[in-house]
């Protein structure tokens, strides 16, 4: 992509280079990728600060997971397609803790304390990405990829685990219920 | 694909809203939208979806550069010559076990002999000792140890 080329090396020389125990390769992967994986978080999360953790320990299992990365995907792809999965995760983990605590707070507690900050966003922009955080899993990572990252529709399917024909499916899909929710 | 090119404008919606199209299909995609107010409506979200992408705290390249620089770089670990020497003992030792029959019967069965009779030699260690005429004094020794010997 024309990205990987517009700091210098490509990634794909700066992933050999890493690999060899060069920590500034690995450093400029980090600081060339780390606004996508941020993004793909936040998107995900819908909120700032878990989507900060999140991309550190998406960082740091890349770290970690880098000598069995074969190149069969770009690398930015597989970065991205950890860093969703990490954001999955610390998404199920916060559902778990709300359910747990509306069981513990017993059935007059709304499950939804944001919805008056929805109605207090006066932007558009804002409360489209509002109700981006009320998709469904892979209509939301779906749309996130392809809106805020550019990615195409095989490069979706590779991060979300499903074929493109599905990830443009899931993308058309997304859009037409952000449509509908946004009347 | 649809007659009036609703279903291609929709797909080149995201990549206009990235200033990634060609000029052509930029061109394309402008005079459909004016004149399509099904793609003109989707066009207005997906452009507020993009105005809206999350902007990444001014701090969080420092913090994770420094979380990393923490993290050991781990190379592939491939199996040492002795440990490889000694699964080949094991193995074969394994083998020996199952399929030697015992002597002087032909069609002996495993179960029904006392494992002493099974067993290719007294020693474990030595039955697997041609195996490693190649390896030096000290590599036999950590081998060794490795296999609690």
């Amino acid at each position: 992509m024309v990205k990987e080329e517009a700091g210098g090396l490509p990634d794909s020389d700066l992933v050999r280079l890493a690999k060899e125990g060069d920590r500034e390769a690995l450093d400029e992967l980090c600081t060339r990728h780390i606004a996508s994986v941020f993004r793909v978080c936040r998107g995900f999360l819908g909120d700032d600060d878990e989507a900060a953790d999140a991309t550190q320990d998406c960082f740091v299992k890349a770290v970690r997971a880098l000598p069995r990365f074969r190149g069969d995907a770009s690398f930015r792809t597989w970065l991205l397609t950890i860093a969703s999965n990490e954001a999955k995760g610390v998404f199920r983990k916060r559902k778990r803790r709300a359910e747990q605590a509306l069981e513990s707070a017993g059935p007059l507690v709304s499950a939804k304390p944001e919805a008056g900050d929805v109605t207090a966003l006066k932007q558009e922009a804002e409360q489209a990405r509002v109700m981006v955080a009320e998709l469904p899993d892979k209509q939301r990572r779906a749309v996130t990829l392809r809106i805020d990252e550019g990615l195409s529709f095989k490069e979706i399917g590779e991060v979300i685990g499903s074929s493109e024909g599905a990830a443009r499916v899931n993308y058309h899909h997304g859009i037409r219920r952000l449509r509908e929710m946004m009347i | 694909m649809n007659a009036n090119g609703c279903d291609r404008v929709k797909e080149l919606l995201a990549p206009w809203v990235r200033e990634e199209l060609s000029a052509a299909d930029r061109r394309f995609v402008e005079e459909h939208v004016a004149g399509c107010e099904e793609c003109r409506a989707e066009a207005s979200l997906v452009r507020a979806l993009h105005a809206g992408v999350p902007i990444m705290p001014d701090d969080l390249t420092a913090r994770v550069t420094a979380s990393i620089a923490t993290t050991p770089l781990r190379r592939r670990v491939w199996m040492s010559p002795q440990l490889a020497a000694a699964a080949i003992v094991v193995l074969a030792l394994g083998t020996a076990v199952v399929w030697r029959q015992p002597p002087g019967d032909g069609n002996g069965v495993l179960a029904e002999e006392p494992l002493a009779l099974t067993w290719p030699t007294d020693d474990g260690f030595i039955a697997g000792v041609a195996m490693l005429d190649d390896l030096s004094d000290e590599a036999l020794a950590e081998l060794l140890e490795e296999l609690g010997g």
